[in-house]
């Protein structure tokens, strides 16, 4: 995964989170990879954020003051013009209930924190050429490559 | 009469989209009344009353600390609980107090009187170090570390108005770490903090060489001897109480940064006294609107290199660059809309308010 995809470079990503040490990490990390990053500091910031600017794809921290991950993933799920953005959760928690409503609250997958910054870029990149192929309508095989490439990143 | 008319506004705006969120029927109104005329005082006071949900008599107190907002969920869900705690702090700056009257159901009155004299020279505050507008010599690295926004945004603003650099912390942690890799001249740590309070802070900046000759000006709620010997104890050099006293505040700090405070000498012609950033350091209509556009996606890559590239431009935007520039760096992405589109539409500095 070493050459970023035509299609994924410059994307726009949003990360959500309240502890700047955590989005320090991953900002420095993304941008260096030529994405667009984008920050807000909680659920409700996110969403309006999402909302505006409608990122390519949204990291999403869980545990956060006012409304936290699972919520803000169901507004952004509920809203016409986030709907279709992957969110990707950025969770410590270990616990399979938490991973399960991940997946309920509408999120395409999760990180484990402190997570590897290597990990969530091959994570990234699979998501968005997901979302690239599903738009432009190539075929399934290409989903299945990236699979396989992922597994051999991570 | 003279008012500090943008921290009124502010106050005004605060108080009235309050009302306006917790009143579904019935209506909001502003008052405002002359209340008192002689020569060279005038008192005016300001009442802003609703219609809408009302606070519980036990509630009246809880209501002005930030994130504290009483009603039902629905009505919860709407802000930031910022906009009381921030009103009071703003009033009590000028040198007043709010006061709240409320039934249950029926409506609340929020209220102040202002008085001119004590906003033209801040008399409460005049007597001891009331009109600093600044101080002499090179510019001054301040640490504030508070986990309430509210605090932090209020305490910024002031320091930043008479020329200090402030760099933010929003636990004892994110203190250490941010001193550590920029000592600062003075920090002014809050003692209830989570992740880290302040008293462990205070310990391990006295264990690292580098940071045990920093003074540290702790700032608690609890106005216990106990509370203040422990924080002595820890390393600091001096203590205050919140609701922090300004003067106190300017006292202690000239008195440990050993720096010199320019006073303000006032007359019926004179500015305000937080007018630093206001007046020419603001960049053009043109340059805060591709400001603001960076600060509402979020993205701090782009803003800070917009903000430097001001700075270039025009040496007198630095303050205001500085500022944005070091809101970036730690991913402050409300404070930094909040404070572009403070300053996105020009402000007059001074008007007329009332009759004189």
């Amino acid at each position: 995964m070493s050459n970023t995809l035509p299609a994924i470079a410059g994307c726009t990503i949003l990360i959500v989170d309240d502890i700047p040490a955590n989005l320090a990490v991953a900002v420095d990390y993304l941008e260096a990879n030529q994405f667009q990053v984008l920050v807000a500091r909680d659920g409700e910031e996110g969403i309006e954020r999402a909302g505006l600017v409608q990122p390519d794809l949204v990291l999403l921290d869980v545990m956060m003051p006012g409304i936290d991950g699972f919520e803000t993933c169901r507004r952004l799920k509920a809203n016409a013009r986030t709907r279709d953005i992957p969110v990707i959760f950025m969770t410590a928690l270990a616990d399979t209930r938490d991973k399960v409503a991940a997946f309920a609250a509408g999120a395409v997958d999760y990180v484990g924190k402190p997570f590897q910054v290597e990990e969530l870029l091959a994570r990234i990149k699979t998501h968005l050429t997901l979302r690239h192929t599903k738009t432009t309508g190539h075929p399934e095989p290409t989903v299945a490559r990236l699979r396989d490439s992922l597994s051999q990143a991570v | 009469v003279q008012l500090d008319q943008k921290r009124l506004r502010q106050i005004l705006l605060n108080l009235l989209s309050n009302a306006v969120k917790f009143t579904d029927q019935g209506r909001v109104d502003l008052r405002v009344k002359l209340l008192s005329q002689s020569s060279g005082e005038v008192q005016l006071s300001f009442e802003i009353s609703d219609t809408g949900t009302g606070i519980l008599p036990d509630q009246l107190e809880t209501v002005f600390r930030p994130f504290e907002q009483v009603g039902d969920m629905q009505h919860r869900a709407g802000g930031t609980g910022l906009g009381l705690s921030i009103s009071r702090q703003l009033i009590q700056l000028l040198g007043s107090e709010i006061q709240v009257q409320s039934s249950w159901g029926h409506g609340s009155c929020f209220s102040f009187v202002l008085s001119t004299v004590a906003m033209a020279a801040d008399r409460t505050a005049a007597a001891a170090d009331g009109s600093v507008v600044g101080y002499r010599g090179p510019r001054k690295h301040l640490l504030l570390a508070d986990d309430i926004e509210a605090n932090r945004t209020v305490l910024s603003e002031i320091l930043i108005a008479l020329g200090f650099e402030v760099t933010l912390a929003n636990d004892g942690l994110e203190a250490l770490t941010n001193a550590r890799s920029r000592i600062p001249d003075l920090i002014l740590m809050d003692v209830r903090m989570p992740v880290m309070g302040g008293l462990e802070a205070m310990r391990h900046m006295q264990a690292l060489p580098d940071l045990r000759e920093v003074p540290v000006i702790a700032l608690s709620a609890e106005a216990t001897d106990e509370k203040q010997s422990d924080c002595m104890a820890a390393g600091a050099k001096a203590f205050l109480t919140k609701p922090i006293d300004f003067p106190t505040l300017f006292h202690e700090i000239g008195r440990l940064l050993n720096v010199t405070w320019i006073r303000e000498i006032r007359n019926t012609d004179s500015s305000p006294v937080y007018e630093s950033i206001e007046q020419s350091g603001i960049p053009d209509p043109e340059q805060m609107e591709a400001l603001r556009v960076l600060a509402k996606a979020g993205n701090m890559r782009a803003i800070r290199k917009k903000a430097e590239e001001l700075a270039l431009l025009n040496k007198h935007y630095r303050p205001f660059t500085d500022r944005i520039i070091q809101l970036s760096i730690g991913y402050e992405s409300k404070a930094l809309l909040r404070l572009v589109e403070k300053h996105a539409q020009p402000i007059k500095p001074m008007e007329q308010v009332g009759n004189s």
